[in-house]
């Protein structure tokens, strides 16, 4: 086991800006060795929070799919958000709860095209509640990199 | 097939001296960064006893963006010929394989210049964001059919600009997405429930005009607009909210492109277009931006994951730029947007 993965990788990254880039002999080798640096930073951040993103974008998911429930969505939308909720979420290396989370944003969008073509204060307030969700993934999921 | 830069330079030159029946040398061979949808390298071409620096743009394995090279030759050409646009001159288009392994242009070089807009100094910035958008209003007051333009790019019909560009995009992302994009996804149908009406006229639109791809001299003079690689004829907002778009300003997101205010850089274009800009319309225009920037981002993602190429750039933007995307497209559309990064314009 690699004991504080994410600070390796995040040191291997400095390291490489401060010890390899300078020895670069032209300039396009050296945006190449600062472009490999930023990467390594943004997998250090995901190696830190990525299991627990994915749980929480699946969390707050199957909340809203429960409170969609309520407005009577047709059988096959009803169907997939149940097919989702179903996965157990038993491993979390991040392969397989990956493809539990795509499974979960998929019949999220499906849910999310189909609220917004509802109408009244019950379709709007779950729409809100969808952009929240989203506002918040998009800020999981933001890499803290200098670029 | 990856060329040596010696090997490279050896079969220019054989290129050159048989297309132009001249001996020719090629060096002085350097990569440029950046580039990502071309390779792009700066070499110096002496024929004739004339030595001239030249910028040669060659197909990539992989690209951030899949368009055809004879139609930013071709759009290159038309901005060269209008005098009113200032762009490398374009010298050389060879569309098939040839001797590089993959088509390539030759511009002229336009030496002593930047495009990295955070060298720019204070001061010239004015300078610099009056020419910017002048030149964009210049380009939007173009007559699409004197251009000669088509035989390479298509002319739609006026009414179709805004569903074209979109559905062209919103394809590229049900294509390439590697995973669920939910908030593209949502702002795609947004664009689909409120297309615009069509543009008073067509222009020729750049497809890429932003911060980064124009050079400009140490006295703040644009002295070229590069990479017209997205070119095509289309509405003239496109351009200029693309040009607004929070991403090239980033982190400094309060002024377009790193220049100016949103509603300064309008009326710089407005007067030098004689278009008025319709800013509920615009708004249309810049949600399409962010959502095409997007569509780009996820592209290069999965460009990186299965493309032959593994350009480090490419990873970048799949994953750095893309949440940045995401997190501006939230704050255009979301009802309870705080407004982070992107402001509602309204004129005074």
């Amino acid at each position: 086991m690699i004991p504080q993965s994410q600070r390796a990788v995040s040191f291997l990254a400095q390291r490489l800006l401060t010890h390899v880039l300078p020895d670069q002999r032209t300039a396009f080798g050296a945006a190449d060795v600062a472009f490999l640096s930023l990467a390594f930073e943004m997998v250090a951040q995901d190696l830190e929070r990525g299991v627990h993103a994915r749980l929480e974008d699946i969390r707050e998911l199957r909340a809203i799919f429960g409170a969609a429930r309520r407005l009577g969505p047709p059988d096959s939308l009803v169907a997939r958000l149940a097919a989702a909720e179903a996965r157990e979420l038993t491993d979390l290396r991040l392969g397989p709860l990956d493809a539990v989370h795509a499974q979960h944003a998929a019949a999220g969008i499906e849910l999310h095209a189909w609220i917004e073509e509802q109408r009244g204060p019950e379709a709007e307030r779950l729409d809100r509640e969808i952009w929240q969700h989203l506002e918040r993934h998009a800020e999981r999921h933001r890499y803290d990199v200098n670029f | 097939m990856t060329l040596a830069i010696e090997e490279l330079a050896e079969r220019l030159a054989r290129y050159l001296s048989e297309r132009d029946g001249a001996p020719t040398q090629v060096g002085e061979v350097a990569r440029i960064p950046g580039g990502a949808s071309r390779e792009t390298y700066r070499l110096k071409v002496t024929q004739r006893a004339a030595t001239r620096g030249m910028i040669l743009r060659r197909d990539p394995e992989s690209s951030l963006i899949d368009t055809d090279r004879a139609t930013e030759f071709a759009a290159y050409a038309a901005a060269f010929r209008s005098g009113v646009i200032p762009v490398p001159e374009p010298l050389v288009l060879e569309r098939t394989g040839g001797p590089l392994g993959r088509p390539f242009s030759l511009t002229a070089e336009i030496c002593g210049c930047e495009t990295n807009i955070q060298l720019l100094r204070p001061e010239l910035r004015a300078k610099v964001s009056a020419q910017k958008w002048s030149i964009l209003g210049r380009l939007a007051a173009l007559d699409v059919d004197a251009l000669g333009i088509r035989a390479e790019l298509a002319i739609p019909a006026r009414e179709d600009c805004a569903r074209r560009e979109l559905e062209y995009w919103a394809a590229v992302i049900a294509k390439d997405a590697l995973q669920p994009q939910p908030i593209a996804e949502a702002a795609v149908r947004w664009l689909r429930r409120n297309l615009p009406p069509a543009p008073s006229k067509l222009a020729l639109v750049h497809g890429d005009y932003r911060s980064g791809n124009f050079l400009f001299d140490a006295d703040g003079e644009i002295r070229g607009v590069l990479d017209w690689e997205m070119a095509h004829v289309g509405d003239p907002l496109e351009d200029l909210a693309w040009s607004f778009d929070p991403l090239w300003a980033w982190p400094d997101v309060q002024l377009a492109g790193r220049l100016a205010p949103r509603l300064e850089a309008i009326r710089i274009f407005e007067a030098a277009s004689g278009l008025k800009v319709d800013l509920d319309v615009f708004r249309w225009w810049e949600v399409f931006a962010a959502l095409k920037a997007a569509a780009i981002w996820v592209s290069s993602a999965e460009d990186f994951a299965h493309g032959a190429s593994k350009e480090p750039i490419l990873a970048i933007a799949g994953w750095m730029t893309l949440d940045r995307q995401n997190r501006i497209l939230v704050d255009r559309l979301s009802p309870l947007s705080r407004r982070v990064y992107t402001e509602r314009l309204e004129r005074k």
